[in-house]
C-alpha cells in the first residue's frame, strides 16, 4: 500500500510539474488532481452518507414484502 | 444491393442447434460470429436490401459508416462472449443468444422504422429469454419484469412510429426532429432499450441474474443498441446531453453502493452509457465519434469485466464482495485480466477507454460546455473508484475470507485474454479503431495535456479511495432503484389496503343509520384504493412468482426446461428465416 501511495503522489507531482512547464491547462497547475481528490470524497460521501440510508435494506426485502 | 442480411447468418445458427447434435453446438456457436464478423466487415458502404411488407416499401439492410461501426463489434462481441461460454451453456440459451445477436445486428442494419421495431421486439423477447436461462427463480422473475418493461418500450415506439407514419407518410428511419409527439414517443421507446433515467431500473435487476455467460452477451447488445438508435435517430437533441450526464452521474454513486460485482458492473453500464448519450446530444461529427467510439470500447471492456466478475462467480460461488477477499494468490490471471478491463473502463491511457473517452469530453471541452465536461470527468472519478479500486480492492486484496475457489475453465480464460489484448491494441494503436468511425477522426489522445489530466484525476481518485476505505467498504444490502415502482409499491400498497380492509369492515356490518352521511372518506385514500385495487394483479402476479417455496433450484432444468425454451426460440427463428427469405 506505502508504495502504491508513493506512486500516486509521484504521479501527481511529475503531472503538476508538466502543467507548469506548459502553462496552466486548467484553472491552477494541478487542478484536475484536487477534483479527483474532491470527486473520489463527494461520491463516497453521497453514496454512504445520504444515499445509503434512504436506499439501503436487508437484502430479502421484497421477499420480505411478499411474506408480510 | 446485397444476397444475405448478417442477422440470417445468426438466426440460421439457432436453427442449426434444432437439428445438429449437441457435440457440434460449440462449434456452431464460434463459427456463426466469424462468419457474421467477415460478412459485415466485407459489405460495401452504401448496400442495401430493399422490400416490400404488406404494401409498405422497406429496407431491411441498409449499410454506412454507423451501421457498420455498430456491426462489426457486435460480431466481435458475439466471438468472445461464445467463447467465453463455450463450456457453460446449453442449448435453449444458446438459441436464445443467437437469436438474440441477429435480432440486435437487425436492428442496427434496418433501414426503416417498421423492420426497426420488428427487430426490436425479437430483441426484447428473446434477451428475457437469455435472462430467464439463469435458471433460478430470481431469474424467471426478473425475466419476466424485464419483458413487461421491454414490451411496454415497444408498445411505446410502436406507436410513436404509427403516428409518424400518419403524419408524414413515411417509415424512413433518419434523424428525426423532436417536434411532435410521434418523434417523442419514437425516443421514448429508444431511451428504454437505452436505458436511460428514469427508464434504466431493469438493467441492474434483470443483468446479475442471467447466467454467467448470459450476462456478458447482454452487456455488448441491448444498450448498445439502444445508443445507436438513438445516435441515428436523435442526434444533437440537447436533452440528451443532461439525461447523458445524469447517467453518467448515477450509474456510478450507485456502482459505489453496490455490494455485488455484476450488480454493480450494470450500474456502470448505465454510467458509460451515459457518456455516449451526452455525445449523442452534442451532435458534433467529433461528439458522435465519440459516442460510436465509446460504444465500441465499452462493448469489449464490459464484456471483459463480466467476464472476470463471472470468472470469480464461477470459481468462489459468490459474487458478493463482503464475502469476497484474497483472490489474488488464487485467480492472479482473472485478476490480471479484470485489471486491463478496469484501466479501460477508467481510461487510463494505453487502454481502449482512454482513446474513446476522450472524443465526448474533448467535444464538450471544444463547445465550451464547462458543466457537462465536468460532469464527465466527475463520472470517470467515480467509474475509477468503484471497479479499479472497491471491486480490485475487496475481491483480489483485502480480508483473506478463506473462499475456496475451483479452476476456471480455459476457454474463459482465453475469451478474457482476446478480449483484453483487444483493449490494449485500441488504447496503443488507436488509428484503425478511428477509420472504423463515422466520421473523420481529427484527434490526437496522447497529446501531453491530456495524459497529465488524466493522470492527475486518477491518481488523487486512488488516495481519496485509500483515505476512505473504511467508509467505501461494501455492505450486505439491497439498494432501492426505481425498480421499487413496479417491485415493491404494489406489495406495499396491497399490504395497507389489506391492513385497512378490517377497519373498512366494522361501518359495514354497523347500522346504515350510523355512518356519518356527512364525512366521507378522505379523497386520498379513496385514491389510495383505487390505485392499489389497479395494482392489485401486479402484486398477485409477484406473489405466485415467488411461490415455488424457498427450494434451492440447482438443476436448471427446474425453472426453465430447456427444451420448451429451445422449442420457442427455433419456431421464432425459423420464422424469421423464412420470413427474410420470402422478403
Amino acid at each position: 500500500m506505502s508504495r502504491a501511495w508513493i506512486a500516486a503522489i509521484a504521479l501527481v507531482a511529475v503531472s503538476v510539474v508538466v502543467d507548469v512547464v506548459r502553462g496552466v491547462p486548467y484553472l491552477f497547475p494541478g487542478f484536475w488532481a484536487v477534483f479527483g481528490l474532491a470527486g473520489a470524497a463527494l461520491l463516497i460521501g453521497l453514496a454512504k452518507g445520504v444515499l445509503k440510508g434512504l436506499l439501503q435494506r436487508p437484502e430479502d426485502h421484497y421477499e420480505a414484502l411478499r411474506r408480510d | 444491393m446485397i444476397e444475405l442480411p448478417t442477422f440470417a447468418i445468426f438466426f440460421a445458427g439457432a436453427a442449426l442447434l434444432g437439428v445438429l447434435p449437441q457435440r457440434v453446438h460449440g462449434a456452431v456457436m464460434l463459427g456463426v460470429p466469424l462468419l457474421a464478423l467477415a460478412h459485415v466487415a466485407t459489405l460495401p458502404l452504401d448496400a442495401s436490401l430493399p422490400a416490400s411488407f404488406f404494401g409498405f416499401d422497406v429496407e431491411v439492410v441498409r449499410v454506412d459508416a454507423l451501421s457498420r461501426a455498430f456491426g462489426i463489434v457486435f460480431a466481435m462481441a458475439a466471438f468472445l462472449a461464445a467463447l467465453y461460454g463455450l463450456r457453460l451453456m446449453r442449448t435453449g440459451e444458446r438459441a436464445a443468444v443467437l437469436v438474440y445477436i441477429g435480432s440486435a445486428l437487425g436492428v442496427v442494419y434496418a433501414g426503416d422504422l417498421l423492420t426497426l421495431f420488428a427487430f426490436w421486439e425479437i430483441k426484447a423477447i428473446t434477451s428475457a429469454a437469455v435472462i430467464a436461462a439463469g435458471a433460478t427463480r430470481w431469474a424467471a422473475q426478473a425475466a419476466l419484469r424485464y419483458l413487461y418493461v421491454h414490451v411496454a418500450g415497444g408498445t411505446v415506439l410502436l406507436a410513436g412510429v404509427l403516428i409518424h407514419l400518419g403524419e408524414t407518410g413515411s417509415l424512413a428511419f433518419d434523424a428525426f426532429a423532436l417536434d411532435s409527439v410521434a418523434t417523442w414517443l419514437i425516443l421514448i421507446g429508444f431511451a428504454v432499450g437505452a436505458a436511460i433515467p428514469p427508464l434504466h431500473a431493469w438493467i441492474a435487476d434483470a443483468y446479475p441474474q442471467a447466467s454467467v455467460a448470459g450476462t456478458v452477451f447482454l452487456s455488448a447488445f441491448t444498450t448498445k443498441a439502444g445508443v445507436y438508435v438513438l445516435a441515428r435517430g436523435f442526434p444533437g437533441v440537447e436533452l440528451l446531453v443532461w439525461l447523458g450526464v445524469i447517467m453518467a452521474l448515477y450509474g456510478v454513486v450507485f456502482a459505489v453502493l453496490e455490494n455485488e460485482i455484476r450488480r454493480l458492473l450494470s450500474y456502470h453500464i448505465v454510467s458509460q452509457v451515459g457518456f455516449m448519450v451526452a455525445a449523442v446530444g452534442l451532435g458534433t461529427e467529433l461528439a458522435l465519434n465519440g459516442a460510436v467510439a465509446h460504444a465500441f470500447a465499452h462493448i469489449i471492456y464490459k464484456g471483459l469485466l463480466l467476464m472476470g466478475a463471472g470468472a470469480v462467480l464461477y470459481a468462489a460461488g459468490t459474487s458478493r464482495l463482503t464475502e469476497l477477499g484474497g483472490l489474488a494468490r488464487k485467480q492472479p490471471w482473472v485478476l490480471v485480466l479484470f485489471l486491463i478491463g478496469a484501466f479501460s473502463i477508467s481510461g487510463v491511457p494505453l487502454f481502449s477507454g482512454f482513446v474513446s473517452k476522450e472524443l465526448s469530453i474533448e467535444a464538450a471541452a471544444l463547445l465550451d460546455r464547462d458543466v457537462v465536461e465536468a460532469g464527465l470527468k466527475l463520472a470517470s472519478v467515480g467509474t475509477f473508484l468503484s471497479i479499479t479500486m472497491k471491486v480490485t480492492w475487496f475481491a483480489w486484496f483485502g480480508t483473506d475470507r478463506g473462499v475456496a475457489v475451483r479452476p476456471v475453465p480455459a476457454s474463459m480464460l482465453t475469451a478474457m485474454g482476446l478480449a483484453a489484448a483487444i483493449n490494449i491494441g485500441i488504447g496503443i494503436y488507436p488509428a484503425p479503431f478511428y477509420d472504423l468511425m463515422p466520421f473523420a477522426v481529427d484527434f490526437e489522445p496522447y497529446a501531453v495535456g491530456q495524459i497529465s489530466t488524466v493522470l492527475q484525476l486518477l491518481a488523487l481518485t486512488a488516495v481519496g479511495f485509500w483515505l476512505l476505505v473504511t467508509v467505501a467498504a461494501p455492505k450486505p444490502a439491497l439498494t432501492l432503484d426505481l425498480d421499487w415502482v413496479y417491485r415493491g409499491l404494489p406489495l406495499v400498497l396491497t399490504r395497507r389496503r389489506a391492513a385497512a380492509a378490517p377497519e373498512a369492515a366494522a361501518p359495514e356490518a354497523a347500522p346504515a343509520a350510523a355512518a356519518p352521511a356527512t364525512n366521507p372518506a378522505p379523497a386520498s385514500s379513496g385514491a389510495r384504493a383505487a390505485v392499489a385495487r389497479a395494482l392489485a394483479p401486479l402484486a398477485a402476479l409477484q406473489t405466485q412468482l415467488a411461490k415455488p417455496s424457498d427450494r434451492s433450484l440447482p438443476n436448471r432444468a427446474d425453472v426453465v426446461p430447456t427444451w420448451a425454451l429451445g422449442s420457442v426460440v427455433l419456431v421464432i427463428a425459423v420464422t424469421l428465416l423464412g420470413l427474410g427469405l420470402v422478403l
